[in-house]
């Protein structure tokens, strides 16, 4: 905590603080009332949210399943039985009404103030590990304020504010242990962070060839993958379970983009980076933490390069990208265009709750505007625009993987 | 470092006047916020409905609803007629089912009425080639604002109202950008020690950070 008593810092962290003060309460992605209605029923007993939803789903105003792993359910129901003294008597009617005119109601301000209070303090807590990264008081400045300063960061948790970021939390806190040599720990955060969402899981092969003892990468893999197994175990029965988080989303989108060689075979063209990526890693002779930090980047960055991504996804790979600008400032513009074509390829998707729609909690006028889909296709196929910027962002990734992986490049 | 705080109050000013911006892009404005949906109500074959309300505006130019398909089963025409108070009916409108998403809310836009304001009209809505497999439902409450008038369902009036907005065409951007940002003032505020401790908080921490950074 001295180092909150450098000036300077206290100095970035307010301004930070007010950033996101100003924009929490006002804008508001229905995601974060459906899952944590879903969670809900954590404080009405509810152990199984995947097979009572699928039971329930005729009654309910959601229909959505729950896609998210059982700590996701188990952290937000409980922090909804926590906070519900402040959230008040209608909080619950609130949370149960779907109408369109709900999100005007007095109190909802409040309601996304507390409900988003939680990625505000992982957020917050973030920046503070990412500094201790480094030794020199210059470079934990310096990536402090790219962390509480970067508007990528503040506008994806904080307008679509989806859970990621304490997912983000557990993966920064894993790097922080491995740079300590504490492996096992950083084996730990990866499963409790996957026990949210899959993605840590891609980590546990670079941590592995990261560690040099073969007890400690064994224990790391038993660790690791144990956590998560412990996790989802009593789940397993359920086909609900199954098919809501292990069937959908980024798991099965990994494989479609495949090369068909003949004979109904194919190659899988992200896989096929990864394992050079990972040949590479084993193959390097100096290990550092920065090495590890480019690993995890450049995992997400062929992951991200080769699937249709959530807008909210790309706050896994902010963290990384902040660590790497540290020592190569000069790359920024790189990381800048990719923030912004990243950015610009979710917003062109079908649907209004990527743009104008965010604003319903000022007004619900807004959802009567057309989506940058619809205008963009008034000119123009949007599929057609999607798939360039796409491609341009995989461009980016790719030869930012190459640069990342030059022998001299964290000199 | 003073380029990054630049930044980031650019950044802070884009996002307060991004809801402005968007607003001279509005056209419609809605009378009240959409009552809860609590049940629903099928349209089909001989069913009409018809929802009185007090038009509390001029420049009446549209409806909203949320509307159930289920399976997306319909492909029939809903139809919309505005009756004014002599029982003549001044506007029509038509949506086809193909293009009503199951629980999706819908605008029904037709050529506003300039002196619409204060003005008893009853909504007449009939969907008379579906049937009652494929039938439209039309979400309504008993949670209704006081301009709404009786709800009749083929002549016997029911309990509540539908779940429907009436939007106004926007004529002056600037009042309607003000009309929004007081509103959304007004919505935090209404929510006293929330509205007060929030921007209690928020003005110290500018005060302060400003009086640090003076101080430096």
């Amino acid at each position: 905590m001295s180092f909150l008593k450098n000036k300077h810092i206290l100095s970035i962290l307010i301004a930070g603080v007010i950033i996101r003060l100003a924009i929490i309460p006002f804008y508001f992605h229905p995601d974060i009332k459906t899952y944590y209605f879903q969670s809900s029923f954590l404080k009405k007993g509810v152990l199984n949210i995947y097979d009572y939803l699928d039971k329930h789903n005729l009654e309910l105003p959601y229909k959505e399943n729950f896609v998210y792993f059982p700590l996701t359910y188990y952290f937000l129901g409980s922090y909804q039985f926590v906070v519900s003294p402040f959230l008040g008597e209608n909080f619950d009617k609130w949370l149960n009404d779907a109408s369109l005119g709900s999100i005007l109601q007095i109190g909802v301000y409040r309601y996304l103030l507390i409900l988003k209070l939680p990625y505000l303090i992982a957020d917050i807590s973030i920046a503070f590990l990412l500094t201790k990264l480094f030794n020199q008081i210059e470079d934990k400045q310096k990536i402090f304020k790219l962390w509480m300063l970067n508007p990528f960061s503040i506008a994806i948790i904080y307008i679509f504010s989806n859970i990621d970021v304490l997912i983000v939390l557990m993966t920064v806190l894993s790097l922080l242990f491995a740079k300590k040599s504490k492996f096992l720990l950083a084996a730990l955060m990866l499963g409790l962070g996957a026990g949210f969402k899959a993605y840590p899981i891609f980590f546990i092969p670079l941590i592995f060839f990261y560690t040099q003892k073969w007890k400690d990468r064994v224990l790391l893999l038993v660790i690791s993958l144990g956590t998560f197994l412990a996790i989802i175990a009593p789940f397993l029965k359920s086909k609900v379970f199954l098919q809501s988080t292990l069937a959908s989303g980024l798991t099965t989108r990994l494989f479609i983009p495949n090369l068909n060689i003949g004979f109904n075979e194919s190659i899988n063209i992200p896989l096929l980076i990864l394992a050079i990526y990972l040949i590479y890693f084993v193959k390097k002779s100096k290990k550092e933490f920065l090495t590890l930090n480019n690993g995890f980047l450049a995992i997400l960055l062929v992951i991200f390069s080769f699937i249709h991504f959530h807008i909210q996804w790309l706050i896994w790979l902010m963290p990384f990208i902040c660590v790497l600008l540290v020592k190569r400032k000069s790359d920024i513009g790189l990381f800048i265009l990719l923030g912004l074509v990243g950015v610009a390829i979710p917003f062109l998707y079908d649907d209004k709750y990527m743009n104008v729609a965010l604003l319903n909690a000022v007004s619900t006028s807004y959802s009567l505007l057309p989506s940058f889909y619809r205008i963009v296709n008034k000119f123009v196929d949007p599929s057609i625009v999607m798939s360039l910027l796409h491609t341009l962002f995989a461009g980016i990734s790719l030869f930012l993987i190459w640069i990342t992986s030059k022998e001299n490049y964290e000199d | 470092m003073k380029t990054s705080y630049f930044y980031s109050i650019i950044f802070v000013i884009i996002m307060i006047l991004i809801p402005a911006f968007l607003c001279l892009f509005i056209k419609l404005i809605p009378q009240f916020e959409q009552p809860p949906l609590l049940y629903a109500i099928r349209v089909y074959g001989p069913i009409k409905l018809l929802q009185g309300f007090k038009s509390n505006a001029d420049n009446l130019a549209a409806f909203g609803f949320s509307i159930k398909n289920p399976l997306l089963q319909n492909k029939h025409d809903i139809n919309f007629n505005l009756i004014d108070q002599s029982g003549k009916i001044i506007r029509r409108a038509a949506l086809n089912g193909s293009v009503i998403d199951d629980g999706k809310f819908i605008k029904v836009e037709f050529i506003r009425i300039p002196d619409s304001a204060n003005k008893q009209y009853q909504l007449e809505i009939t969907s008379a080639e579906s049937d009652d497999k494929d039938s439209l439902e039309i979400y309504a409450s008993n949670k209704i604002p006081p301009s709404y008038n009786d709800l009749l369902v083929n002549g016997a009036k029911v309990e509540g109202g539908l779940s429907f907005v009436p939007y106004y065409e926007s004529r002056n951007p600037l009042q309607q950008i003000t009309n929004i940002y007081s509103a959304t003032l007004r919505r935090l505020w209404a929510d006293t020690i929330f509205g007060f401790l929030y921007t209690t908080i928020l003005i110290c921490l500018i005060a302060y950070y400003f009086l640090m950074n003076r101080a430096k």
